[in-house]
């Protein structure tokens, strides 16, 4: 090695040494000392919050400026020209803190980013997967110290520390309820300022964005954004606890309140995730109630509403637990199965519900649907007879029949029952599915067409004509396949698809029995047949043909 | 100290009148009243109303729409049955940008004659762009500066 470059390498290392010790800073200030007068150095303190928007299900109500602190958020204290100087958080009721700051000019840079005291993790970014910070001029003096700091609407960025807030009381209610047992994972939200995409949860297998929560935002055009509608934030957080959690069977697509014919997968996972709001909202006005953006009206509850906000007006508005029974029925509706949720958590409470949902889902070998989650739900619980017909009774509001039908029991031929238009439930008990045996007299030479209809609940029935003697005449699954049709299997479960259909001459005049039951498909593919409820209902008629 | 920060962003502008109306009126007897109320920076709270002063028959069918360099969007368009009373059809929230035209256009059916007409009118909005500071650039941030009222 040459001198020169023996001497470099001496130098190189020398400065990498001197990095690896920390350099006395008294030298610098007494050098500084010496040129000029020490800078004041204070403590200074403050809050941050943020402006809400109270709604009701009118709205919002206007002029009405609600703040609230920013709960363990990040934030900075930076030089003018943004160099940070030293990092924070805010504490639980939004206030900061610094010690020993000169006095001068500097920037509080407020980043969207808090952390749950589980130390899970939200961030709220732009669409181009940038963080939001907020950056404010403070000037500190020694008569000026302490400081609050407003974040309004008007500003639009009043809204992300709303997303941040709402996503920090979710998190919050599954971190309590779960009595820690629960975490979900770190939680990204997109959302920007005239970007009109619409809401929705990315699951990490979806290549088309980033996984999180997307955040509508249109004022322009159809006026609707949601950074302050709790409702839509809250349901969009069940998506990405599903997520989480790997108890997100549902298949998405477009669906409706109204639509009683969806995939039982999608209309768990819709109704599962606004049920949750509703449930985080009760938590909250039991906890935290200043955390809500509701009002507190006598005999309105708006804890179990539904509302998604547009202009000074509302898109949607609904009772999830009151809402009409007529309408908004069968496990294939979403709202029906938001419903049922709250029923049972009224019969029961938070905790019973919310535990069963987390364990007993992870378990099932079925698709996530709300049958699996009766099946958990019943038993884990292992209710009282009584609890248990109080639970089937309000299921059964919405023509939802976890329980026996009138006509049980009919699981033999010995014990089949003559047709008429009883709606037959294939449930038997919780995780066992029901066989319905019926009897119809024949004579011979006519021809008869035995069918099952009004399939509801995700019925699929698989119908087999047997002799008295158990012999097997004919059998069918699906009287017409709908995957065939022009317009497929849609709406999916609108009660005609998947019912079967035989036609007969009898040979001699006698009583012939009709074995019903679900098929067998979606215990041997609950992924692909997911959609096919276990625990169906369906009418069975009996036709002469001429 | 409380204090009250307003927010940089490149299109905020302020609404000097707080609200404004404008009529049309395709022929004798027949209005349309759209009167436009501002209730944030750039949000208005548009009401269009029709009104017949006599005892007119017929139909009408009304269309408002917003244009600006960038796009055309169909704010209201309605049809309907000419009464004597007022008739609010629509009180909603909408972004009004600076820069757009609103169009009305009512037409008329009276005994098989129609008679139609549009109405240009623009937001009486004043833009003043806030005293801007500027942000500095930061790898994976979106910098939003605040700065004193």
């Amino acid at each position: 090695m040459k001198v020169a470059q023996r001497g470099f390498y001496l130098f190189l290392m020398s400065v990498l040494l001197s990095a690896c010790f920390p350099v006395s800073e008294k030298n610098t200030d007494d050098d500084t000392t010496q040129q000029k007068p020490a800078a004041q150095q204070v403590d200074i303190s403050g809050v941050i919050q943020y402006q809400d928007r109270l709604y009701n299900q009118l709205g919002f109500i206007n002029n009405n400026a609600v703040y609230k602190t920013l709960r363990n958020v990040s934030i900075a204290l930076a030089q003018t020209d943004g160099e940070e100087i030293e990092q924070s958080l805010t504490n639980a009721v939004g206030a900061f803190s610094f010690s020993d700051v000169p006095v001068g000019d500097y920037l509080l840079r407020i980043k969207a980013q808090s952390t749950v005291t589980n130390g899970t993790q939200i961030q709220v970014f732009d669409t181009s997967s940038d963080l939001y910070v907020i950056e404010v001029p403070l000037t500190i003096s020694e008569e000026q110290v302490d400081f609050e700091i407003d974040l309004t609407a008007q500003q639009r960025v009043g809204g992300i520390f709303n997303m941040l807030d709402v996503f920090y009381s979710a998190i919050k209610f599954v971190d309590d309820v779960s009595s820690g047992t629960v975490s979900v994972d770190d939680l990204a939200v997109f959302w920007q300022w005239g970007d009109s995409n619409g809401s929705y949860t990315c699951r990490a297998d979806n290549i088309s964005c980033q996984q999180g929560i997307y955040v509508l935002s249109d004022p322009y055009f159809s006026g609707d954004t949601d950074e302050y509608d709790d409702d839509v934030l809250l349901h969009e957080f069940a998506h990405h606890m599903e997520s989480s959690l790997f108890l997100f069977d549902s298949p998405g697509g477009a669906h409706t309140l109204h639509s009683t014919a969806l995939d039982l997968r999608l209309s768990w996972s819709e109704g599962m995730a606004s049920a949750f709001g509703a449930s985080v909202k009760h938590w909250l006005r039991q906890n935290d109630p200043g955390r809500l953006s509701i009002p507190n009206y006598v005999g309105l509850d708006l804890a179990d509403y539904y509302i998604d906000t547009r202009g000074s007006s509302v898109n949607v508005a609904i009772d999830l637990q009151s809402a009409s029974a007529s309408t908004y029925h069968y496990s294939t509706n979403e709202v029906a199965v938001a419903s049922s949720m709250l029923s049972l958590q009224s019969l029961t409470d938070i905790p019973t519900l919310w535990r069963s949902y987390w364990s007993a889902l992870t378990v099932n070998s079925t698709a996530d649907t709300l049958e699996s989650f009766w099946d958990g739900f019943v038993g884990l619980n292992a209710p009282a007879p009584s609890d248990l017909s109080d639970w089937q009774s309000t299921l059964a509001s919405r023509d939802i029949l976890y329980q026996l039908d009138s006509l049980e029991t009919n699981q033999s031929i010995a014990s089949a029952r003559t047709i008429d238009d009883t709606i037959h439930s294939l449930y038997r008990n919780h995780y066992t599915t029901d066989v319905d045996w019926h009897k119809v007299d024949v004579t011979s030479g006519i021809t008869y067409q035995f069918e099952t209809h009004t399939l509801r609940n995700g019925a699929d029935t698989m119908l087999e004509l047997y002799r008295a003697d158990e012999t097997l005449l004919a059998s069918n699954d699906d009287a017409f396949d709908c995957e065939l049709e022009p317009s497929g299997c849609s709406p999916l479960h609108d009660g005609a698809n998947f019912s079967s259909l035989i036609e007969y001459t009898a040979g001699a005049t006698e009583t012939l029995y009709l074995k019903v039951q679900t098929v067998s498909a979606v215990y041997d593919d609950p992924t692909s047949y997911g959609y096919i409820g276990r625990y169906g209902t369906y009418q069975i008629q009996v036709m002469e043909l001429p | 100290m409380k204090v009250q920060w307003a927010v940089w962003l490149c299109f905020v502008f302020s609404v000097t009148a707080s609200a404004e109306t404008f009529f049309v009126k395709p022929t004798s007897g027949l209005f349309a009243e759209i009167s436009v109320e501002s209730t944030d920076s750039d949000i208005h709270s548009i009401k269009v109303r029709v009104r017949s002063e006599i005892n007119a028959t017929g139909s009408y069918s009304l269309v408002v729409i917003q244009e600006s360099n960038a796009s055309s969007e169909t704010l209201f368009s309605w049809q309907g049955l000419v009464t004597p009373e007022w008739s609010v059809l629509f009180s909603d929230d909408r972004f009004l940008s600076n820069d757009s035209t609103i169009k009305a256009t009512l037409s008329v059916n009276q005994e098989g004659n129609t008679f139609s007409r549009t109405v240009t009118w623009q937001p009486q909005v004043s833009i003043t762009p806030k005293s801007l500071m500027t942000s500095q650039p930061r790898a994976g941030e979106h910098v939003i500066r605040l700065e004193l009222p």
